[in-house]
């Protein structure tokens, strides 16, 4: 035992080889909510410093409601990702639901009515990317491409490339967007809510881990007993519901069915988001806070520009930017807690 | 015998044993990963034209030491010597710059090459202008493939052919830069006996060149087969390097572990109950109209060389593979085919034969993959009882004695010993359900400490009145454990025999008898499958 004595001396002195700045470093990295957290604050602070208005409180609360499109349909697409699978075509659902929803509107003269439509564009159209997808052994990074283009050209075709206009003016579609409840936003409510349902499931129910099971070993999970088809069809299901929720979202912004929303890469944007957040391509690894941390941080250099009046040409640089710090930071992060690891 | 004077007998002999400069000499190797010093001191040689095999438990050193030969890890204390000379590896390339070639478990090898193109793989002949020299690439492959004595067309798809023909073109890749130095690491765990052979006289034709192989392996009669001398690892300290010759298996065990093995297979008899699993007229995955029966309480292993189909039955039993006809049934119940759900809600389990492709999750912790399988047994309507699965996995972790930091550790960072408990727990947390259990090589790559807990835990299990069904080509731990033993060839029974009817002879002549006829139709609908499955993954 004179031998185990002389391991754990040898151990310490490793650790303490260690440069300080790693040694505080350590336990931030190992919770990833905690860094994510950390960048998104450091982004509003650089904000902060340069722009008066973004040092108001009340420009948190809108960044709430400027993201809340991202982050409602970047809680189906981390689920998707995490078991393994890609939705290319939520950017043009985005546009789709608006299209739907606004001229059911205007032919019906019923607001349910719309809504109702917009809302089952969403389940329609990711029960037909999952279907191809699970069935019948489709690629979804190319299942789904083929989707976007089909329904963007849809809605190009259907609108002419000309707005849809609702002719009603439902005052309480367009509060959908803009009304408040206390000092938060509506579409902000309507995130977290949505945010905090899909959380309990992950976290505490069979559905969600098998999710991750799924993703992380799709053989493994058959053989285990898991209907990985169904489930992925279903995490389809619930990735277009969501796009049509943040369709409908940004239709209410103007009560217009507009053919070319989401058009500037939503969908990549979303991807990139929830991959920032820590979520894997690869499937299996990732957390929906994260992701959503992810979206709030690019969602925060996007306001922080607009606030600085920055040309949107420059803004597409910056978040570009961004966007490869945090992916840089996010490897570096997971280096650290690896050589950490086998100090442990 | 104190194994302090056969460590320093061995230094002694050295000079004797190796005229000439070591190939590789270490000295005083010490590697310290931060918690843990995984090489104490150690010191390793290799003589020209030896085979120095290299034994040990998961974690004992070995894997360390050879990424410390590889280049692949940086040293922390001792020095090194390739023939004499002092050196200092700041990568895998400078090793192979030495003429040193570590030959994987999992060959880097391009399978979408050719042979040809594989064997110079980073350093392709080229023409004055240069443009790759395609004749010249195909002439040097041909070289080297006739040295080994081996007959591999050079314009084959690599991964056309079968893993021990993809091992030798790996050997063949090695000598086509100029190694010296060959470090097998398991090479025969996915090999035939035939296919065994031809490995082995490989390794005299390159001993014969002057190439010194190291041989890492858990297989002890492998050891006393080829190699010369042997250096046994435990803990991260050299226990021993003696000649092979002067040691007896029953030492190397106790090296390696530390005490005596007193029983490896604790074979104690039981009663035999009620018919569990039936199977009648089985087709389909390649296995051709399978009929047995296990009872409760009884062990029934099924031997059969590589390609003779026993990975795929455990398979399509359970409907993890094409089942085409015939009937499964467990305790009455048809199971129905190609739906895994079903055959698990009736009672079935299966251990499958690869960790890695359809048993681990890798990036899960150790709790959530052995809950895995059992998850609704903690749900309430939809929730998870956290506490209880917790308790339930730690429950395990501790009668299995799996070695895990915690039970949040990823399963990724656990030995292979320790990965296929977590897996076995797996099916054990079914027991209530788990009717009959189905392992499929559940001892590949593991140690031995670990195996014989392995043989414990099916003994056990089998008194508990649930059938077994064993899958193995290792006939020893077949003939150990087994009451009732099947032999397969080519996807069907060949041969059944009583427990105390079995040897070893007449399980090797039913498994090979006039195999050579009929190999190769087999074969291919075997490996057709394998690439089915792998496509879909």
């Amino acid at each position: 035992m004179e031998a185990l004595g002389d391991d754990s001396r040898l151990a310490g002195a490793t650790l303490n080889r260690r440069p300080a700045w790693q040694r505080w470093l350590v336990p931030l990295a190992r919770h990833e909510e905690v860094s994510l957290f950390v960048l998104f604050l450091v982004v509003s602070g650089f904000f902060a410093v340069l722009e008066p208005g973004a040092r108001r409180g009340g420009t948190y609360l809108d960044l709430l409601r400027d993201a809340s499109p991202n982050l409602i349909a970047a809680v189906g697409l981390t689920l998707l990702l995490l078991c393994g699978e890609f939705d290319l075509s939520i950017g043009a659902m985005l546009a789709f639901t608006g299209v739907v929803t606004v001229s059911v509107f205007n032919a019906t003269d019923n607001m349910w009515l719309g809504i109702l439509a917009g809302l089952l564009t969403g389940p329609l159209v990711g029960f037909i990317n999952g279907y191809l997808v699970t069935f019948q052994g489709m690629n979804s990074l190319m299942t789904t491409l083929g989707m976007m283009f089909a329904l963007r050209g849809l809605v190009y075709v259907w609108t002419n490339k000309t707005p849809i206009v609702d002719e009603n003016g439902f005052r309480d579609f367009t509060r959908l967007y803009q009304a408040e409840i206390g000092p938060v936003p509506v579409p902000g409510i309507l995130s977290l809510i949505l945010i905090a349902v899909v959380y309990v499931v992950m976290t505490r129910t069979q559905f969600g881990r098998n999710i991750y099971a799924i993703g992380g070993n799709p053989t493994a999970a058959r053989v285990s007993g898991i209907r990985v088809e169904r489930t992925k069809l279903l995490l389809f299901v619930l990735s277009g519901t969501t796009a049509a929720i943040a369709g409908l979202v940004v239709a209410s912004q103007t009560g217009t069915g507009y053919f070319d929303a989401g058009v500037q890469g939503f969908e990549l944007i979303v991807i990139a988001s929830a991959v920032l957040g820590g979520v894997s391509l690869a499937g299996g690894e990732g957390r929906l806070v994260s992701a959503m941390l992810g979206v709030l941080i690019l969602g925060m250099t996007g306001k922080g520009m607009r606030l600085m009046n920055v040309h949107i040409t420059q803004q597409l640089v910056v978040t570009g930017i961004v966007m490869l710090i945090a992916v840089y930071l996010h490897g570096a992060r997971k280096r650290l807690l690896e050589s950490d690891r086998r100090s442990s | 015998m104190s194994e302090q004077t056969s460590q320093t007998s061995a230094e002694h002999q050295r000079p004797v044993e190796t005229p000439d400069v070591p190939v590789l000499a270490m000295r005083n190797i010490r590697k310290v990963f931060p918690g843990v010093v995984a090489l104490k001191d150690v010191d390793f040689d290799v003589a020209p034209g030896e085979v120095h095999a290299l034994l040990g438990e998961n974690g004992a050193g070995k894997s360390t030491l050879i990424k410390i030969i590889a280049g692949v890890y940086p040293r922390d204390g001792g020095t090194m010597e390739v023939a004499g000379e002092e050196v200092d590896f700041s990568g895998p390339a400078d090793a192979i710059a030495r003429g040193i070639k570590v030959v994987y478990q999992e060959l880097d090898l391009v399978p979408h090459l050719s042979v040809a193109e594989n064997v110079s793989l980073g350093a392709y002949p080229r023409t004055k202008r240069g443009f790759v020299d395609f004749p010249a690439l195909r002439q040097r492959a041909r070289t080297l493939l006739g040295e080994l004595g081996l007959q591999i067309d050079p314009e084959t798809m690599l991964g056309e052919l079968r893993v021990a023909e993809q091992q030798l073109v790996e050997i063949a890749r090695a000598l086509s830069r100029q190694a010296r130095l060959i470090v097998m690491d398991e090479p025969t765990s996915a090999l035939s006996p035939a296919e065994i052979d031809n490995l082995f006289a490989v390794i005299e034709r390159l001993n014969r060149r002057g190439v010194a192989i190291v041989y890492v392996s858990h297989k002890l009669d492998e050891i006393y087969r080829i190699a010369d001398r042997v250096t046994v690892f435990r803990d991260g300290q050299r226990v021993v390097t003696a000649r092979v010759t002067e040691t007896k298996p029953r030492d190397l065990v106790r090296w390696m572990v530390g005490r005596d093995l007193e029983e490896l297979y604790p074979k104690t008899p039981g009663l035999l109950g009620m018919p569990l699993l039936e199977v009648r007229g089985v087709t389909g995955s390649g296995l051709q109209d399978l009929s047995f029966t296990v009872c409760a309480g009884e062990v029934v292993g099924v031997f059969g060389l590589m390609g003779a189909g026993i990975n795929t039955i455990g398979r399509v039993l359970f409907g993890a593979s094409a089942r085409d006809a015939g009937l499964v049934a467990v305790s009455g119940q048809p199971i129905r085919p190609n739906i895994p759900r079903d055959a698990i809600r009736k009672g079935l389990g299966l251990l499958t034969e690869s960790r890695k492709d359809d048993g681990l999750v890798l990036p899960l912790s150790v709790r959530s993959n052995m809950t895995l399988a059992s998850l609704d047994r903690f749900t309430d309507w939809t929730w998870i009882r956290g506490r209880e699965e917790t308790r339930a996995a730690s429950d395990y972790v501790k009668r299995l004695s799996i070695r895990t930091p915690s039970l949040r550790q990823r399963i990724r960072y656990l030995s292979g010993g320790n990965q296929q408990k977590v897996l076995m727990a797996r099916w054990l947390l079914r027991q209530r359900q788990l009717k009959v259990l189905m392992l499929s090589e559940p001892t590949r790559g593991v140690d031995v400490g670990s195996k014989a807990e392995i043989y414990r835990l099916i003994d056990e299990m089998a008194h508990t009145g649930m059938g077994i069904l064993f899958m193995s080509t290792e006939i020893p731990e077949i003939l150990g454990i087994a009451d009732r033993i099947l032999v397969m060839r080519e996807g069907r029974i060949t041969a059944s025999f009583a427990r105390d009817d079995a040897t070893q002879d007449r399980l090797i002549e039913a498994a090979t008898s006039d195999a050579t006829s009929t190999e190769a139709e087999s074969t291919p609908s075997l490996r057709e499958h394998e690439a089915e499955t792998a496509w879909k993954r």
